[in-house]
C-alpha cells in the first residue's frame, strides 16, 4: 500500500468522517439482507432438488454435547464430503442407493467411521483424544484451535481467573500464565498498584475485545465479565504491528450461551473479604527513641571526639515517661487499622435462543483502605451487554456494550507514600494531641501529624474518578458465491472520563505550654483550596474485513484473512483551583485571589493509526500447519513519509503424531500429541519515540516575571533528528508440545530470542558542552532478550475424585548488544560501565566481610575501611577489599545480584474435585529477584526521626554513659551496627527476596442440584478463599514484593522510597447462585 | 438474483477498501517555530523570559552545591553557612567549596542564538527596539559568563552559535581562554548592553544602569583577582598558562572600570529612606516593591509556582505554619556589629538581666533588622530564647565555660519544650535545645528579608512572594567604596560607606580607614545576601579565616535561684569547625566535560 492510494482515499472520503462510518456499515447491511435472504434461501432448495440423496446432520463433543464446527465429514472411497457449520450440521451428497461408510476427522478427535445405510438425521458424538487440544484460543484477529497453533500463545480461562479473588485482574493472572511476569507493589485501594510484562519484554499492548485498550482498563475489568485472556508472545504478535514489540493481552469477554430452548440464567455472586496488612513496620517506644537518640549523639565522631556533647535527652527528659506524666505515641496504631473489609457483588444474566444469544452483567466492588479514619477506599461498578444475533442464515451482528466508574477517595493534600513515611518516622516523643487533650491535634515538623494528615475531616479529601464506556457494533456476511467467504466490519466507539476533585482543607495544630497550661495553635495548611480536573479521551477504531475458511478435499484446511483497521483517539482535558473562605468546597464559592485554571499540555493530544492486516493459516490435515501474517502499519507519531511500516510473521508445526510412522514407533496410546512449532517475526514498539522528529519550542514553558507579570517561556526542542523511529523487533520462538496417556499427562517447552534494534541512544561523538546542545538521539542500540517456558499438566479422575496439577516455570534474561558508548576514565570504571554484550540490571556492589566485634580487631585492621578506620567503632560492618588495593572504596564494586523483576518465575496450580466439593490452590513464586531497601527500613533515626523496632537489636554500649571511643568501652553485640554508624550497603543490604507464596486457596462446595431444583435454584455453590494466604521467604521485615530501590536513575515512584501502601492477605468467603 | 449477490459482494468490497478518513499527518499543538518566536514581540518576549529564567542570580532559592539554581525549599543551605555568617546543616566548608559543576553553555548558545536569529527574523521592529533587546541579550550573556569567571577563571568563551556536523568536532573541541580575556570580555559585553539598551525598563529586566551595575560588580571582583590573587595562589599549570589568574598589573584597571561603572548611577538611584525609624526602615527596604534602591529585581507568586520559602525556612516553627529552620546567624557576625557584647561584669561574673530583650537595647538599627535578638517580636509572638536552667550559678563565665558539660552539675538541659525543672520549661520555644537544629543554635535568626507583616498561617513552603533583590545600589556604593579604596580615593570611599551608615543608624566615620573597614561594612550591610562567600574568596582571605574555625552562640539561661537570666559565650552546639584549602579559590573544571573535550585541560591546580 503506497501513500497515495490513501491520499486519493482521504479526499474521496473527507466529509464523511469517521463516525458516519457506522451508519454506512448499517445501511449496507440492510441492502445486502433485503437482497440476499430470498437468493439463500432459493440455492438450498435449489441443491436439494439437483441432488438424488443427501444425508444431513451434526456433529457434538461426545463429553460435553457441544456442537463442533469445522469437522470433517467423507464418504470413503468417494470425493463427496463436507465440513460442518457453525451449528455442527452438515450435509454431505452420497450415491443412491448403496451401503456407504462415513469418516469423520476433526484434529484433536478420535477419527470415527461410521456404516450408513438408512436415512434421515444423524448425529455423530465425537470423542476427545486430548481434551486440551481442542480448545478455541483467541488469537490476533481471530480463533485457532490449540492443536494448530504454532504460536507461543497461553490461554486462560474464566473458572481459572476466578479461583484467585482480586480486585485486580492482572494479580488474578499471576502464576498462571508461563511468561506472564507480575509483581503486586501494593494492595492500596483503585490505585491498581502492580508492573507486569510478558517474557520480560516491556509494557504489552492490552486488547479488550479487538480494541486496545490500556492496561488500567484490564486491571478494572469485571473478572465475571471475562471468557478469556489469551497472551501473545512471539511473532503471533506481529498482526499488532507498530505496537506489538513487548507481546499482547487479548482479553475476550463472555457472550450468552446459545439454546435452542431459549433457556436462561441468572447468577448471583457475592464475595466478602477480610484484607489483613502484611509487614507493617512498627516504631519505637519513647523511652526506646530517646535511648537510641542519645547513642547516636554520642557515636558521632566529629562532635564528641575530644570533647563531649550533652546527650540529646537528660533524664529529666525521660523521667516524663517513665513516671507517666506523658505517654508514648503508639503512631502506627493511632493512624493504621489491621483489617478492613472488601466486598464484591456480581449479578449476570445468560441465555439466548437460535436467533439470539446475552450476556448481561452488572458488578459492585467496594474496597476499604488501612486508615484507621475510614477516609481511604474505593469502589466500582462494572456493566457489560453483549448481544449475538443471527438477522438472517448468513447475516449475523454483535453488539458490545460495556463500561465501568469507579472513585478512589483518599485524605486530601498529601501523597499515600507521605502517609506512611511520616507514620512511621513520627517521634514516639511527640504527643498525637497536645496535652493528650483530644481538641487539639498536636503539631508536628513538616506538620505531619499522621493522625490527622489521614483524616479528611480535618485535611480536605482527595477522589479520583473513571467514567469508562465502549461501545461495539460487528456485522458479519457469509458471502454466498465463495463458500467460506465472509465478510466483517466492526466500528468501536470509547471514552474515558477523568474527573478529579482535591480538596485541602487548612486546619489549627497545637503545641502545649505546660509551664503556663496554655495551648498555643497556628494555622497551617492554609489557604483552603478547591481543585477540579477535568479530562477525556475518545477512541474509534472500525475494522473491515474478509475471512475465508475453508476445507478442500478434506485435507487442506485454509483459513484467510484480510482486514483493514483504523484508530483514531484524541485526549483533552483541563483544570481549575480557587481559594476558599467559607466552608464550602466548591469552585462557585471560591475567592477572587489566586485563582488557576489551565490545563496539562501534554493531556492534549491526537493520533491516528492505521493498519492492514492479512493472515493465512494452512494446515494439511492437522498434520503440518503453516501460518503466515503481516500487517503494514500507520502511525502519526512520525514524520510524514516514515510512518509507514512492514511486519510480517511466519510460523509452521509438525504434528508428528499424526504421521503413520511415527505411530509405529509410539502407540498413539502413549504419546497422543507431539507437536513441534517455530514461529519468527518483526514487530515495532513506538512507545517512547513518538512526534520527536519534530523542532522548533516547547510552549509554554517555564517563564519570568517581566514588569511584575509572568511571561511564558519556550524552551527549544533543541536539535532534533528527523528520521527518528520505532524500535524494531524480531522475534524468534520454537517450542514443543505433548500429550501423554491420552492427555493425562500434557506439556509444552518454549525458547524464544527476541532481537531489538533501533532502541535510542546518542551518538558516542560526544559533543563537548560548550556546544550547548547535546546530539540529538537516533535508533543506534540493540539488546537480546532471551528465554525459556516449561509446562507441565497432570489431570485424572479416579471414580467420583478427579484431580489436577499444572505447573509452569518462565526465565527470561536481557542482553545490550550494540551501545553507543564513551570510554570511561580508566580501566575499571570502564569495564564496570561497560554494557556492550551484557547482561541488563546488573546489581553492582561491595562484597559484605562481616562485622567488627572488638577496638582490637579494628586496631589491627590493615584495610582502610574508607575514613582511614579512625570513626569505626565495634558492631560497624566491613566490606571484602575486592580489588586488593588496601582502601574499600567504589572500586571495590563487583556484580552481586540482578536488579528488579525476577529472572525466573513460577506457579503451580493444584485442582481437586470430590462430589460437589471443589479445592483450588495456587502456589506461586520468583527467585533470582533481589531487593534492598532504603530510608526508614534502612536506617534507624533517619533526617532525625524514629527508629522502627527491628534495629533495637544493635550495638551498643553497656553503659549508656560510656565514651563510644574509649577503647576499654564495654560493648553489648546486636545484629546491627551502633546507632549512627554507617548503613549497610553491597551484599550486606541486598536481600535475597525469592519467595514461594499459597496465592491463592479456595475450597468450595456445590449443594447436589436434586436438593435445590424445586426451589428453582439450579447451581448454588459456597467457598471460602483465602489471597496471599502464606509467603515462605528468607527476607526479614518486608513482604518480597514490596517495593525496593531500583535500578540507578529508574523512576522514584516506581517504590518512593519503600513508603509503598503494604501488601495484603485476605480471607474471603462467597457464594453464587444461579437461578 | 445472482446479480443482487454480486452487488452485495461489490458493495461489502467498497467498503472493505474504504478510503481512510483520518489524515496520519497531525502535529503536536504545543510546539511552535522560529518565525514564530522572532517575528513577534509577545515570541521574543517568551525568548527573553527563558533566557531571563536561567540567569545565574543566587536568590532565595541558591545553594552553593548539589542542586545549584535548581528550586528547592530548604533555603537554609545557605552559602553563607559555608564560611561563618551563619552556621546550619552544613558539616564544613568542603561541602560547597567545589560547587556543583555550573556550566551554562546550553543557556549562552540560547543568548547567542537570539543575538544571531533576532536581525534575521526581526525586520519589522525599529532599530531602537531591535538595539534594546539585544542589549538585554549581551547583558544576560555577561551575567552568564560572569557566573562562570568567578567559579572557574578562565574557561572557553562562545561569541556564536556552534554547529555540528558542519563544524568540525575538532573545532568544537575549544581551548579555555584566559582568565584576564573573560573578564574583558564581560565587560566588552556589558558596554555593548549599556549602549544598546535605554534608561530605564520594566521592573525585572534589565537597562543600561542595570548593565553598569553588574559591571561595577564584575569588575571589582576581576580587581580583587588580579591584586590579592597575585599574592596568594596555588601554583600550577593552568595558572602558568594564565587560565586562572590575573596579572596584578592588571589591577588598577578593572577597579578603574568598576569605579566608572558605579559612577554611572548616580542619580538614577538611591538609598532607601522612606521610614524615620532606621530599624523598620532598613527592614522595609527588603519588602517594599518600589523602594528606590532596587536595580535589578526578581519576582515570584504563588499561582505561577514560584514563591519561595524564606519566611518558613528562616524562623522557627514557632513562628511559622510549615518548614524548619536550620541556619542561625553567627555571634561572630553580631560581634562585626557591636564587639564583644557586654555580658560580663568587670569582675568576670556574668552580668545579670531580668529579662532575654535586655541583650539588644541600644544595638545598632541595621543589625537589629538584620537578625532577630531574644525577646524581639515576630507575627504577634516573643523569640522565646533559653538554653537551660541554672539551679543556681557562682563564679566566673570563663570557669563555668571550662568545665565539660558533664561537670557541670547544675546546669540543666533539655531536647524538648515539654520538659519542666521544678514547674519551670528548661528551653525555650525558639530554642536553643539539645536535640536537633530546627531550633536556633546560637540564640539568634535571621531578620533580613522576613516579611513581618506575613500571617503566620500563610508563613509555609513555597508561599512567600517578597522579591529577591539581586542588584540594589548599596552594593554599588560598597562596589565603588572598594575600587576607590583600592585606587586610593580615600574621600569617596569614606563618603560612600557614610551614606550606607548614615541610613542604617551607624555613627559615621571619621578616624582611621582601611581597606578592612570597607570590606567589614560590606560584609555587615550585605550580610546574608550571598556575596560573603564570594567577597572571602575574591579577596582570597577564606583559608584565613575559615583555619579550624569554630563559631559562637550566645547562650541565655535562667538562674532559679536568682530568678535571672545570664548570657554564656559559648561554641555553638555542633561545634563544628570549618576550613578552607587554597585550591578552592577556584572550582574544579566538571569532570563530564573535561571527559568530552580533553582541550579543557589543565584543571585548576590541586584539582
Amino acid at each position: 500500500m503506497k501513500r497515495p492510494t490513501f491520499d486519493a482515499c482521504v479526499h474521496v472520503m473527507k466529509n464523511t468522517g469517521g463516525k458516519s462510518l457506522l451508519l454506512q456499515l448499517l445501511f449496507i447491511g440492510a441492502l445486502i439482507l433485503s437482497g440476499v435472504e430470498k437468493g439463500a434461501a432459493q440455492k438450498r432448495d435449489d441443491a436439494g432438488q439437483a441432488l438424488p440423496k443427501t444425508i444431513t446432520g451434526q456433529v457434538v463433543d461426545s463429553a460435553n454435547g457441544n456442537v463442533l464446527e469445522g469437522v470433517t465429514i467423507g464418504v470413503a472411497g468417494t470425493q463427496s464430503g463436507a465440513i460442518s457449520d457453525r451449528e455442527g450440521r452438515f450435509t454431505v451428497k452420497v450415491p443412491d442407493g448403496k451401503p456407504i461408510s462415513l469418516y469423520v476427522r476433526l484434529v484433536g478427535y478420535r477419527e470415527l467411521r461410521i456404516p450408513y445405510s438408512g436415512s434421515g438425521n444423524v448425529v455423530v458424538r465425537l470423542p476427545a483424544t486430548t481434551a486440551g487440544l481442542n480448545q478455541v484460543i483467541v488469537t490476533g484477529y481471530g480463533t485457532q484451535r490449540k492443536a494448530t497453533v504454532t504460536g507461543a500463545v497461553s490461554v486462560i480461562r474464566a473458572s481459572e481467573l476466578v479461583v484467585t479473588k482480586n480486585e485486580n485482574v492482572i494479580n488474578m493472572m499471576t502464576g498462571k500464565l508461563p511468561g506472564l511476569r507480575v509483581v503486586q507493589k501494593s494492595s492500596e485501594p483503585g490505585a491498581y498498584d502492580n508492573v507486569f510484562d510478558i517474557r520480560g519484554m516491556g509494557n504489552p499492548l492490552v486488547v479488550i475485545d479487538g480494541v486496545p485498550r490500556s492496561s488500567g482498563d484490564l486491571s478494572r475489568m469485571d473478572p465475571n465479565e471475562i471468557e478469556s485472556i489469551s497472551i501473545l508472545k512471539d511473532a503471533a504478535a506481529a498482526v499488532y504491528g507498530v505496537r506489538a514489540a513487548n507481546g499482547v493481552i487479548l482479553v475476550t469477554s463472555k457472550k450468552g450461551t446459545r439454546s435452542l430452548t431459549g433457556k436462561f440464567d441468572i447468577t448471583y455472586a457475592v464475595n466478602q473479604s477480610w484484607q489483613q496488612f502484611l509487614n507493617v513496620p512498627q516504631g519505637v517506644d519513647a523511652l526506646q527513641y530517646m535511648m537510641l537518640k542519645n547513642e547516636k549523639q554520642k557515636r558521632d565522631f566529629g562532635n564528641n571526639f575530644y570533647n563531649q556533647m550533652p546527650p540529646s535527652f537528660s533524664d529529666a527528659d525521660m523521667e516524663l515517661y517513665r513516671n507517666g506524666t506523658l505517654k508514648s505515641s503508639d503512631w502506627v496504631g493511632a493512624t493504621m487499622k489491621e483489617f478492613a473489609p472488601e466486598i464484591q457483588h456480581t449479578l449476570s444474566v445468560n441465555g439466548g435462543n437460535d436467533k439470539a444469544n446475552y450476556f448481561f452483567n452488572l458488578g459492585y466492588f467496594n474496597q476499604d483502605g488501612l486508615f484507621r479514619s475510614g477516609d481511604m477506599n474505593y469502589d466500582r461498578w462494572n456493566f457489560r451487554s453483549n448481544i449475538n444475533a443471527k438477522i438472517t442464515d448468513r447475516m449475523r451482528a454483535q453488539l458490545l456494550l460495556s463500561g465501568y466508574t469507579d472513585t478512589k477517595n483518599q485524605p486530601g493534600g498529601r501523597g499515600i507514600w507521605e502517609m506512611f513515611k511520616y507514620t512511621w518516622n513520627q517521634l514516639p516523643t511527640d504527643q498525637i494531641y497536645a496535652n493528650n487533650n483530644p481538641q487539639y491535634p498536636h503539631l508536628m515538623p513538616d506538620n505531619a501529624n499522621p493522625v490527622i494528615m489521614t483524616n479528611a475531616g480535618y485535611v480536605g479529601s482527595q477522589a479520583f474518578k473513571n467514567k469508562n464506556f465502549q461501545g461495539q457494533l460487528a456485522l458479519e456476511y457469509d458471502i454466498p458465491a465463495i463458500e467460506g467467504l465472509m465478510a466483517r466490519g466492526m466500528y468501536n466507539y470509547g471514552f474515558n472520563i477523568v474527573d478529579n476533585t482535591l480538596v485541602k482543607k487548612s486546619y489549627s495544630l497545637f503545641e502545649y505550654d505546660r509551664q503556663n497550661d496554655k495551648y498555643i495553635g497556628t494555622l497551617v495548611n492554609a489557604p483552603s483550596t478547591v481543585n477540579r480536573t477535568y479530562g477525556n479521551n475518545t477512541s474509534t477504531l472500525y475494522q473491515l474485513s474478509l475471512n475465508y475458511t475453508r476445507k478442500f478435499a478434506g485435507r487442506h484446511n485454509v483459513t484467510g484473512l484480510v482486514l483493514y483497521e483504523e484508530s483514531h483517539a484524541t485526549a483533552d482535558n483541563f483544570y481549575a483551583q480557587r481559594e476558599f473562605s467559607l466552608g464550602l468546597p466548591y469552585l462557585f464559592a471560591g475567592d477572587a485571589g489566586n485563582q488557576l485554571g489551565s490545563m496539562d499540555g501534554n493531556g492534549l493530544w491526537e493520533t491516528v493509526n492505521k493498519g492492514i492486516v492479512g493472515k493465512v493459516n494452512y494446515d494439511f490435515k492437522g498434520k503440518y500447519l503453516l501460518d503466515f501474517s503481516f500487517r503494514y502499519d500507520g502511525s502519526s507519531k512520525f514524520k510524514p513519509g516514515a510512518q509507514w511500516g512492514f511486519f510480517p510473521a511466519i510460523s509452521g508445526g509438525w504434528r508428528l503424531t499424526e504421521e503413520p510412522f511415527f505411530q509405529r514407533f509410539v502407540s498413539p496410546n502413549i504419546l497422543s500429541n507431539l507437536k513441534l512449532r517455530a514461529s519468527y517475526g518483526r514487530t515495532g514498539d513506538d512507545g517512547a519515540t513518538g512526534f520527536q522528529y519534530i523542532s522548533g519550542y516547547n510552549y509554554p514553558s517555564p517563564g519570568y516575571f517581566f514588569g511584575g507579570n509572568y511571561v511564558n517561556g519556550m524552551a527549544s526542542r533543541g536539535v532534533v533528528n528527523p528520521d527518528l523511529t520505532w524500535y524494531t523487533a524480531k522475534t524468534l520462538n520454537m517450542g514443543i508440545d505433548f500429550d501423554l496417556l491420552k492427555g493425562m499427562i500434557g506439556g509444552s517447552v518454549d525458547y524464544f530470542i527476541r532481537n531489538r534494534d533501533g532502541l535510542l541512544a546518542t551518538r558516542t561523538t560526544t559533543l563537548p558542552g560548550t556546544v550547548g546542545t547535546n546530539l540529538p538521539q537516533e535508533n543506534l542500540n540493540s539488546d537480546r532478550t532471551r528465554g525459556i517456558e516449561i509446562v507441565l499438566t497432570h489431570r485424572n479422575t479416579i471414580r467420583d475424585f478427579s484431580y489436577n496439577i499444572s505447573a509452569n516455570v518462565a526465565s527470561t534474561r536481557t542482553m545490550l548488544r550494540v551501545v553507543q558508548q564513551t570510554k570511561a576514565g580508566n580501566s575499571y570504571e570502564n569495564w564496570k560501565n561497560s554494557q556492550q554484550n551484557r547482561y541488563t540490571n546488573i546489581w553492582w556492589g561491595k562484597q559484605y566481610g562481616g562485622q567488627f566485634s572488638s577496638y582490637d580487631q579494628i586496631y589491627h585492621y590493615n584495610v582502610n575501611t574508607g575514613g582511614g578506620n579512625q570513626n569505626v567503632v565495634p558492631g560497624d560492618y566491613y566490606y571484602q577489599d575486592w580489588n586488593n588495593d588496601g582502601v574499600i572504596d567504589g572500586k571495590d564494586e563487583s556484580p552481586i545480584a540482578v536488579r528488579d523483576l525476577p529472572l525466573i518465575n513460577f506457579g503451580m496450580t493444584l485442582g481437586a474435585a470430590w462430589k460437589g466439593v471443589d479445592f483450588n490452590m495456587l502456589l506461586q513464586g520468583a527467585t533470582d529477584f533481589y531487593v534492598q531497601y532504603a530510608e526508614q527500613m534502612a536506617e534507624p533515626l533517619m533526617y532525625g526521626r524514629s527508629a522502627l523496632t527491628q534495629f533495637l537489636d544493635r550495638w551498643h554500649t553497656a553503659d549508656p554513659n560510656a565514651d563510644v571511643f574509649d577503647p576499654n568501652t564495654q560493648w553489648v553485640p546486636g545484629k546491627y551496627p551502633a546507632m549512627g554508624s554507617p548503613v549497610a550497603e553491597g551484599t550486606k543490604a541486598v536481600q535475597d527476596a525469592s519467595y514461594l507464596r499459597i496465592k491463592s486457596l479456595e475450597i468450595g462446595y456445590t449443594i447436589p442440584k436434586k436438593l435445590l431444583s424445586h426451589m428453582g435454584i439450579s447451581n448454588l455453590r459456597a467457598y471460602v478463599n483465602s489471597y496471599n494466604l502464606a509467603t515462605f521467604t528468607g527476607l526479614k521485615n518486608s513482604d518480597p514484593e514490596h517495593p525496593g530501590t531500583v535500578a540507578n536513575g529508574a523512576d522514584w515512584n516506581y517504590s518512593q522510597g519503600g513508603y509503598k501502601y503494604p501488601m495484603n492477605r485476605t480471607f474471603s468467603v462467597g457464594a453464587s447462585v444461579t437461578f | 438474483m445472482k446479480n443482487k449477490i454480486y452487488i452485495s459482494i461489490i458493495t461489502i468490497l467498497a467498503v472493505l477498501l474504504q478510503p481512510s478518513c483520518k489524515d496520519l499527518n497531525i502535529d503536536p499543538l504545543n510546539v511552535i517555530q522560529d518565525k514564530d518566536v522572532f517575528a513577534t514581540e509577545a515570541g521574543v518576549k517568551g525568548y527573553l523570559a527563558t533566557i531571563y529564567r536561567a540567569l545565574p542570580i543566587e536568590d532565595f532559592y541558591y545553594r552553593q552545591e548539589g542542586s545549584g539554581f535548581n528550586r528547592q525549599w530548604e533555603h537554609f543551605y545557605h552559602p553563607g553557612a559555608l564560611c561563618g555568617e551563619l552556621v546550619g546543616p552544613y558539616g564544613s566548608t568542603y561541602d560547597g567549596a567545589g560547587g556543583f559543576g555550573y556550566w551554562p553553555y546550553g543557556d549562552i548558545r540560547t543568548v547567542n542564538y537570539f543575538i544571531g536569529n533576532l536581525p534575521v527574523y526581526g525586520t519589522g521592529f525599529s532599530k531602537e527596539q531591535v538595539d534594546a533587546w539585544l542589549g538585554e541579550a549581551y547583558f544576560c550573556r555577561a551575567y552568564f559568563y560572569f557566573a562562570l569567571a568567578k567559579r572557574y577563571g578562565g574557561i572557553p568563551i562562545i561569541r556564536k552559535v556552534q554547529h555540528y556536523p558542519e563544524q568540525s568536532l575538532e573545532e568544537l573541541q575549544v581551548h579555555r581562554d584566559k582568565e584576564v580575556d573573560v573578564w574583558n570580555f564581560i565587560s566588552d559585553d556589558l558596554d555593548s548592553a549599556y549602549n544598546k539598551m535605554p534608561a530605564a525598563s520594566e521592573r525585572g529586566r534589565a537597562n543600561r544602569y542595570v548593565a553598569a551595575a553588574l559591571k561595577s560588580r564584575a569588575m571589582v571582583y576581576a580587581g580583587s583577582i588580579a591584586k590579592y590573587g597575585s599574592e596568594n595562589f596555588v601554583a600550577g599549570a593552568a595558572r602558568d598558562q594564565g587560565y586562572v589568574g590575573i596579572p596584578a598589573a592588571a589591577a588598577a584597571g578593572f577597579f578603574q572600570r568598576a569605579w566608572d561603572a558605579a559612577k554611572l548611577l548616580e542619580g538614577h538611584y538611591s538609598l532607601y529612606r522612606k521610614k524615620t525609624d532606621k530599624e523598620l526602615n532598613y527592614a522595609d527596604l527588603f519588602l517594599d516593591k518600589e523602594s528606590t534602591e532596587n536595580i535589578l529585581v526578581r519576582d515570584y507568586s504563588l499561582t505561577t509556582g514560584t514563591a519561595h520559602s524564606w519566611d518558613a525556612t528562616m524562623t522557627c516553627r514557632f513562628m511559622t505554619a510549615d518548614g524548619l529552620s536550620r541556619a542561625y546567624p553567627t555571634l561572630e557576625l553580631v560581634e562585626r556589629f557591636t564587639g564583644l557584647l557586654p555580658v560580663v561584669n568587670a569582675d568576670g561574673t556574668p552580668r545579670r538581666f531580668d529579662n532575654t530583650s535586655q541583650l539588644a537595647q541600644g544595638l545598632e538599627p541595621r543589625l537589629l533588622a538584620t537578625i532577630y535578638f531574644p525577646g524581639a517580636t515576630l507575627r504577634g509572638k516573643q523569640f522565646d530564647m533559653q538554653r537551660g536552667i541554672y539551679e543556681h550559678f557562682a563564679g566566673t563565665a570563663a570557669d563555668e565555660l571550662g568545665q565539660n558539660p558533664p561537670n557541670r552539675q547544675f546546669r540543666h538541659l533539655a531536647g524538648k519544650t515539654e520538659t519542666l525543672f521544678n514547674g519551670m520549661r528548661i528551653i525555650g520555644f525558639t530554642g536553643i535545645s539539645t536535640d536537633g537544629d530546627d531550633l536556633s543554635r546560637t540564640g539568634f535568626y535571621i531578620r533580613k528579608y522576613v516579611d513581618y507583616n506575613r500571617a503566620q498561617s500563610q508563613c509555609g513552603l513555597y508561599m512567600s512572594t517578597q522579591s529577591w533583590i539581586d542588584m540594589r545600589y548599596a552594593e554599588v556604593l560598597l562596589n565603588r567604596a572598594e575600587a576607590a579604596f583600592e585606587l586610593n580615593n580615600i574621600v569617596d570611599a569614606r563618603n560612600m560607606i557614610n551614606d550606607i551608615r548614615d541610613r542604617a543608624g551607624a555613627p559615621l566615620l571619621t578616624g582611621t580607614f582601611t581597606i578592612d573597614t570597607v570590606r567589614n561594612e560590606r560584609c555587615k550591610e550585605l550580610a546574608f545576601e550571598k556575596q560573603y562567600w564570594w567577597d572571602l574568596r575574591r579577596w582570597r582571605i577564606a583559608d584565613r579565616l575559615l583555619d579550624n574555625t569554630k563559631y559562637h552562640a550566645m547562650m541565655p539561661y535562667y538562674i532559679a535561684d536568682e530568678q535571672k537570666y545570664i548570657f554564656l559565650r559559648e561554641f555553638e552546639p555542633f561545634q563544628r569547625s570549618y576550613n578552607f584549602e587554597k585550591k578552592y579559590y577556584y572550582e574544579p573544571i566538571p569532570g563530564g566535560e573535561l571527559g568530552k573535550n580533553p582541550n579543557l585541560y589543565p584543571n585548576n591546580p590541586n584539582h
